[in-house]
């Protein structure tokens, strides 16, 4: 199958921005995300695939143990600017009366990939409560009683958070909110999407763009 | 001796090529839980058992330095950072050192603080887009009030000009009116004058025929004098060129001599009643008692005219400072929505007894126009087919007296 041609060549400039934040350069990372989108790229298509993807590419080299943790975490304060900064440069769609509680499960440092969700889904137009990494579960349900929220996005990075977010799941259904629906997601139920059979949750997705279009569908904002 | 075991974040172990432990010091058991026998492999975090093995098969043959792990203990994962050397016997000696609790505790509160202020500024960027929403709303309401206001002053200057035009052309018409007016009295005292003189059979006698045609002109001519009696008063009410004679009067005589005066114009046949009611004993007022005279004079002769059947009533009342005269009829009533425009000038209904009565058109405009010279109101209530009711509402004492 012929794939068709990219008028962008998003792994390059993935790579690219990569390079600035392993330098630690910030401003040239912001500066190289102006370039990206003066060049064509969107606001999303950069968030996703040059900002997460050189995220996910800095978990993949330090299990190669070519990055210290030390750079992770420099790395990714870099990605967070560049989030706030694609936050400003994004066009908002209409506001959707429907509120979404994004957080982290217990344990789970990795609050990126969270934030990035929760950008996705207030330019949707959703209102969103970001609670951020490692939530313990008493502060999750204080949240949900008092937020009363449509929907209870968590996030994992890694398998290792599976029985947190098994734990967490079955926590916020004992809850019994009625219409209140639970999603799941992360990058690691794309490679193994049988890790989210049993859960329990009513949404799982591997991206906030397939998240935001699933919850479309399934509270009805779908334009 | 001092001793720092607690203190220290490094901790020491060996392992065989399985990565079985088959040694290790005290640290080692303590935070790590592992004691020989134990699978180093199998306290890999999920997800990095690769970067584990990868570690071990290199340290076989070579010694590595600062390699970063992720290791669960107590179902906790700690990162430490390994130095590894192979020893003669296959055996892989391991210096580890894990992150100083300190360290990650700061890390956590920068990694907080990250978020707090992140959040801020995705609600400050969220404001932001309010205001810039709200600014354009405000200046799309600012650039419609400037219009608005444009408008408004274009029409207040049409308006003017119109008040300025309008106010020209009363000027002019009071004018003329008052001139030709003037100009009419002449002519007209001499067809009236002739005209007795002719009736009087002085220059010889006239035969029936003339004498009836003779009639018509002196008719015509005395309805024409009124006529332009009324429009001489009306124009000088409206120019303020009226003089008021202000004096002391009985309203009981007053009443006593319209009654005289009027009863001539109650016409014959007895279907019409006029009916003076006596007014309050000993009331007096002290205002210019001609042009309330004449006000009353026209009200009952109107009614006169409008009334086939039944009764004329003038009454009089007081209230407060003021005195009320009411004159009643039973005629055929005036229609709400002429109210008004009875009042006009020459603003007289159409209608089959409307046409047949004679009138100048005048007198309800001009009756009006002396009340309030007066200081009163004239106003009527009317329903049609069942009669009016005209009052004139004056104060007893005229205001020029109660301020002198």
């Amino acid at each position: 199958m012929n794939r068709p041609v990219e008028r962008i060549n998003f792994a390059d400039l993935r790579d690219r921005y990569l390079q600035q934040q392993l330098r630690g350069d910030r401003r040239a990372a912001v500066q190289f995300i102006e370039t990206a989108l003066s060049e064509g790229a969107s606001v999303d298509e950069v968030r996703c695939r040059i900002v997460q993807a050189a995220q996910r590419e800095i978990g993949r080299l330090w299990l190669e143990d070519r990055i210290t943790i030390a750079q992770e975490h420099m790395a990714t304060a870099i990605s967070q600017l560049a989030l706030a900064h694609l936050f400003q440069r994004d066009e908002f769609r209409e506001r959707v009366n429907r509120k979404i509680l994004v957080a982290c499960v217990p344990g789970e440092h990795h609050e990126f990939p969270a934030r990035l969700l929760a950008d996705a889904l207030e330019v949707a137009g959703y209102d969103v409560r970001f609670l951020g990494a490692d939530v313990p579960l008493d502060s999750l349900r204080h949240s949900i009683d008092t937020e009363r929220p449509d929907v209870v996005a968590l996030s994992i990075t890694m398998p290792f958070h599976l029985p947190a977010l098994r734990e967490t799941v079955s926590a916020v259904c004992a809850m019994k909110k009625q219409g209140m629906l639970i999603a799941i997601g992360g990058g690691l139920f794309e490679s193994s999407p049988a890790l989210s059979a049993d859960i329990g949750a009513d949404l799982v997705a591997t991206d906030a763009d397939g998240f935001i279009s699933q919850l479309a569908t399934r509270l009805g904002t779908a334009a | 001796m001092i001793s720092w075991d607690g203190e220290s974040r490094e901790f020491a172990l060996i392992v065989d090529v399985q990565g079985k432990v088959t040694d290790r010091d005290a640290r080692t058991a303590a935070k790590l839980k592992l004691n020989p026998g134990d699978s180093l492999l199998a306290r890999a975090v999920p997800g990095t058992e690769q970067k584990l093995a990868t570690f071990l098969q290199r340290a076989r043959g070579q010694a590595l330095t600062d390699v970063e792990l992720s290791l669960t203990a107590d179902g906790k994962a700690i990162t430490c950072s390994f130095h590894a050397k192979p020893d003669a016997t296959d055996r892989i000696a391991l210096l580890g050192s894990w992150l100083p609790e300190g360290y990650s505790r700061s890390l956590r509160q920068v990694q907080e603080s990250m978020r707090e202020v992140a959040n801020l500024n995705r609600r400050i960027v969220g404001q932001k887009r309010e205001i810039e929403a709200q600014k354009a709303n405000l200046e799309r309401t600012l650039a419609e009030l400037a219009d608005s206001n444009k408008g408004i002053t274009s029409l207040h200057q049409e308006l003017e000009d119109e008040a300025e035009v309008l106010q020209r052309t009363a000027e002019l018409r009071s004018r003329v009116v008052t001139n030709v007016s003037h100009e009419f009295r002449t002519p007209l005292n001499s067809i009236l004058g002739l005209s007795r003189l002719m009736l009087g059979g002085i220059d010889g006698q006239l035969n029936a025929e003339q004498h009836k045609q003779m009639e018509f002109i002196r008719g015509s001519a005395q309805q024409l004098t009124a006529m332009v009696d009324d429009l001489l008063d009306l124009a000088a009410a409206e120019a303020g060129k009226v003089v008021m004679r202000l004096e002391k009067f009985q309203v009981g005589d007053f009443v006593s001599a319209l009654r005289g005066t009027l009863r001539p114009l109650v016409p014959a046949g007895g279907a019409v009643d006029l009916v003076f009611v006596d007014p309050p004993a000993d009331l007096q007022m002290e205002t210019d008692q001609s042009k309330l005279g004449q006000i009353v004079r026209n009200l009952v002769s109107n009614a006169l005219k409008f009334t086939e059947r039944g009764t004329v009533e003038v009454s009089v009342d007081t209230r407060q400072d003021d005195v009320i005269f009411t004159v009643h009829d039973t005629g055929i009533g005036i229609a709400e929505e002429n109210f008004e425009r009875i009042f006009e000038e020459f603003g007289q209904i159409d209608g089959a007894l409307q046409s047949r009565v004679k009138g100048t058109g005048l007198g309800l405009p001009l009756s009006r126009r002396l009340a309030e010279l007066l200081g009163g109101v004239l106003t009527v209530e009317s329903e049609l087919g069942c009669g009016s009711t005209f009052t004139v509402r004056v104060p007893r004492v005229h205001a020029e007296i109660r301020r002198g």
